[in-house]
């Protein structure tokens, strides 16, 4: 079965709120003004995809993982 | 789009749309354009239907040579082809276009010029030269429906005679809408086929070419120049012995002045300008004694008719850019006062009174800037950060070439495509001082690709920074080769452009994403320490295609929000952003202009806020 | 006593970005529905980045210069005002009606307008035989999206004024070959809360 892990490279994010508005339902802001992934494991895509696309500095990451 | 494939009797057209369906009835199969204002919908519109009909093959190439390259081969394969560009693209084209006449090559080339440089920064050029350089049979549409059927014309005539036939628009026509009577589209059954000839090279087999193609001129001239429809006379002779003479949409604004003056004078319309119709000319002047000419924008068609007169008619008073302005578009109040001069007659109050009292209006001029959330004005900013503005910075065509006006100013120079590579270079060669020279993405695939291989070889220092905003922006968003998608919508191999840089051996390349301001300050920064040739690419999509493309998917980005006021944010004001603004000392972002970049936010991480539902 | 053109002259203006382009096309393909001869200039590209944006619009029979001459304009609806006073080129004392929309967007970003709204207006009747204002920021003050929809606001206040020598029904028709199904309705209310609005002012204006 594969999965996916989202790697977010906090350091980089901006806080610019982008992948909470694309992807509210595995983003969300955190208290130190830079965005949070919920999910790092997932089974779909669903709108992390965009998430990752629209990132502005690119700090998000979507890898498929395949499991025995 | 559906306008253009309708099968109904009339439409409502641009010029530039006018001269796609023209091709469409003539049974286009093939066409290339690279992106250029007042052209750029010609290949657009092009795109747009090959996508549609898999029998017309569309494609934008790297730059306008290879676009006209392609047409050719396909021309010369027995495809009915077309290459639609503006007149700075017809300069980068001419080193093919030159030969390619001497060849026989049947293709339409359709170019647009543009008076008074509405969309162009290089020069205020007039193609009509390259006509008489090139040897070139041109014709000049005055409105939507000439330019089809003139386009029409093109195709039969460029078959019949083997030779390119040129079709020059202006802005005013490209860009004008105007009914057009349609006729049937055309699908073309014929199958592509090069035919190997005899071919061979030498100086003597050119200059044997050149005699022939004065010939096909002489023919051309002697068979449809002069008995040409394109060049018809509109009005009658009076007893005033005064005549006009026009060609492209300056015809129209002699008709409107002679209409608004209630004068009566024959109007010869010169459609057909390339080869010069003498004997129709000839005609026209024998029995005048004033004629006024109208043309955009050089005094070609006046000079061939002081030669003219010199033997027909040697006492005719010729008007033309001696009494009509040498620059900028020709506006049609400027005729109608031309005119009332020679029939001594009253300009028009209205004319007259606004002439008198306008220009002391003081507006201040309302220049274009870089739109909210613009990649390219984050770029600026962080150049800006990194190593201040006293740099010498050269700039270029496209988008950011807004980063030469307020409140950047940071260009010294934009010349041509490319060409800041090159100019950048000569300056750090003869002055020791290393350039800052931004060229974008497109500009790069363009005329860079050569400059950036001439620069290391030759041991340059410069700083290049690469906008790449993943598109050609300012002409419409069409992709080029680092786009991965073709024309019609065809995923391709995505040429990146560190890649390129890496294998000419530049001396040290980064990318920076430029939303990150501190990543790419930082890069900019080190790059500069380099001694050689160093290159960022500052890569950030157009915020315009992000809007769009997530609009249509329903998702708003968050707005941004000033929480908290300081006279530090007076430092916005060199940012430049239409969505901040101020009022009564109090700064705030307006929600209506705001495009959700962030960017503000890392400029003052503290005061700066997302406003997120 | 007005004078008449032969043809009806209208220039609309603007800044690029605010749908000036797409107001002129939808006027232009409006009279081309009713089958009336018209000719519409505009321009692309550079201007559209925030610049002044001007669209020439004749309409009648036999039609020549795309371009209004100087002084000749029939009516000229702006979207904002100081563009309105740039196009007082094209206006005149006989004959113009200038319609704008009060909303100054300053030419300078972030350095707010200095000029004096009343100065501005003064200026600008020096060349019409009619100023006629809405502020469109507040008229549209329940309006999403005010800033898209300003240019089909001022569409619906013009013709609710009965000034364009086009039915109404092909100005709806070009306004939704335009716009298509998806902004339709929100275009479609706030042009019908202008239009209102602009029956309002007429019949004001009938009484003084």
């Amino acid at each position: 079965m594969t999965k996916y892990k989202i790697i977010h490279q906090r350091d980089k994010c901006i806080g610019c709120g982008n992948c909470v508005a694309i992807c509210p339902q595995n983003w969300e802001m955190a208290d130190d003004g830079k965005a949070e992934v919920k999910e790092t494991e997932i089974d779909t895509l669903g709108c992390n995809k965009q998430a990752e696309e629209m990132c502005p500095v690119g700090c998000i990451q979507i890898k498929e993982i395949k499991s025995e | 789009m559906e306008k253009i494939l309708s099968s109904k009797k009339e439409a409502l057209l641009l010029g530039n749309e006018a001269v796609v369906r023209g091709a469409l009835e003539s049974g286009l199969k093939y066409a290339a354009s690279y992106p250029g204002t007042p052209a750029s919908e010609i290949g657009n519109l092009l795109a747009k239907v090959a996508q549609k009909k898999k029998s017309i093959y569309f494609e934008f190439g790297a730059n306008e040579k290879l676009a006209l390259e392609s047409a050719a081969g396909a021309a010369f394969s027995g495809l009915p082809s077309l290459v639609g560009i503006k007149h700075y693209g017809l300069n980068v084209a001419l080193d093919s276009l030159l030969p390619l006449v001497y060849l026989e090559c049947p293709l339409v080339v359709v170019v647009a010029d543009d008076p008074g440089c509405w969309s162009s920064v290089q020069t205020e050029e007039d193609t009509r030269w390259i006509s008489y350089l090139g040897k070139i049979p041109t014709l000049e549409p005055s409105d939507s429906q000439e330019a089809k059927e003139m386009t029409k014309f093109a195709f039969k005539m460029s078959r019949k005679y083997k030779i390119p036939f040129l079709i020059r628009l202006t802005t005013r026509v490209s860009h004008t809408r105007s009914k057009v009577q349609l006729s049937p589209l055309k699908d073309s059954s014929i199958k592509a086929k090069f035919v190997k000839k005899d071919f061979t090279i030498g100086s003597s087999q050119t200059v044997h070419l050149h005699q022939k193609l004065l010939e096909k001129i002489e023919k051309i001239k002697k068979e449809i120049g002069e008995k040409s429809f394109w060049n018809y006379l509109d009005g009658d002779f009076s007893s005033n012995r005064i005549g006009a003479l026009a060609s492209g949409v300056s015809f129209f604004y002699l008709k409107e002045a002679r209409e608004r003056l209630k004068v009566n004078f024959p109007i010869l319309k010169i459609g057909f300008s390339y080869p010069f119709p003498e004997k129709k000319v000839a005609e026209f002047i024998k029995h005048l004694r004033t004629l006024l000419v109208v043309e955009e924008i050089d005094n070609i068609l006046e000079n061939k008719i002081r030669e003219i007169a010199k033997a027909i008619n040697p006492n005719l008073k010729i008007l033309g850019k001696n009494v009509l302005p040498r620059v900028g578009e020709m506006k049609p109040e400027r005729v109608i006062r031309e005119l009332a001069k020679i029939f001594k007659k009253k300009v028009p109050q209205e004319i007259a009174f606004n002439q008198k009292n306008f220009s002391k209006a003081k507006l201040p001029k309302r220049l274009p800037t870089f739109c909210s959330g613009c990649p390219h004005r984050a770029t600026f900013w962080a150049v800006r950060t990194a190593l201040g503005k006293k740099r010498i910075f050269l700039g270029d065509i496209g988008c950011y070439l807004l980063g030469a006006l307020p409140p950047y100013q940071m260009s010294d120079l934009i010349v041509a495509m490319g060409a800041g590579m090159g100019i950048g270079h000569g300056i750090s060669k003869a002055s020791k001082k290393k350039p800052v020279i931004f060229i974008g993405d497109s500009t790069f695939f363009h005329a860079g690709l050569s400059a950036l291989a001439s620069l290391v070889y030759n041991q340059s220092n410069v700083l290049v920074i690469i906008l790449d905003n993943r598109v050609t922006a300012m002409t419409g968003h069409q992709p080029h080769p680092g786009s991965g998608y073709t024309a019609r919508g065809n995923l391709t191999k995505e040429i990146k452009i560190e890649d390129i840089a890496r294998a000419m051996k530049v001396d040290k390349v980064e990318v920076a994403h430029v939303y990150n301001f501190q990543e790419t300050v930082r890069k900019i920064k080190e790059l500069d320490k380099v001694k050689g040739v160093s290159v960022l690419v500052a890569r950030g999509e157009c915020r315009l295609l992000t809007i769009r493309k997530l609009s249509q998917k329903n998702i708003s980005l968050p707005r941004f929000k000033i929480v908290k006021q300081s006279p530090q944010l007076e430092k916005l004001k060199d940012f430049g952003c239409p969505a901040i603004k101020k009022k009564n000392n109090n700064y705030y972002i307006d929600e209506n202009f705001c495009w959700g970049c962030g960017f503000c936010q890392q400029i003052f991480p503290d005061k700066i806020k997302p406003v997120l539902k | 006593m007005k004078e008449k053109n032969k043809n009806f002259n209208l220039i609309v203006a603007g800044y690029g970005g605010q749908g000036v382009l797409s107001l002129a096309k939808i006027i232009a393909q409006a009279a081309f529905f009713s089958k009336k001869e018209v000719k519409q200039a505009e321009l692309h590209g550079l201007s559209q980045r925030g610049g002044s944006l001007e669209c020439h619009l004749r309409i009648g029979k036999d039609v020549f210069s795309p371009l209004i001459p100087q002084g000749s304009a029939d009516l000229i609806i702006s979207l904002e005002l100081l563009e309105a006073w740039r196009v007082c080129f094209y206006a005149n004392k006989k004959k113009t009606i200038i319609l704008t929309n009060e909303d100054i967007v300053s030419p300078f970003p972030f350095q707010p307008n200095k000029i004096k709204v009343n100065y501005i207006l003064s200026e600008i009747k020096k060349y019409a035989l009619e100023l006629r204002t809405i502020k469109v920021s507040e008229l549209g003050r329940k309006v999403s999206r005010l800033t898209q929809l300003t240019n089909t606001m001022i569409l619906g206040w013009t013709i609710g004024q009965n000034l364009l020598p086009i039915e109404e029904k092909y100005i709806l028709k070009a306004m939704k070959e335009k716009f298509g199904q998806r902004f339709w309705s929100e275009n479609k209310r706030a042009f019908d809360l202008a239009r209102k609005e602009g029956e309002k002012f007429k019949e004001q204006l009938l009484k003084k």
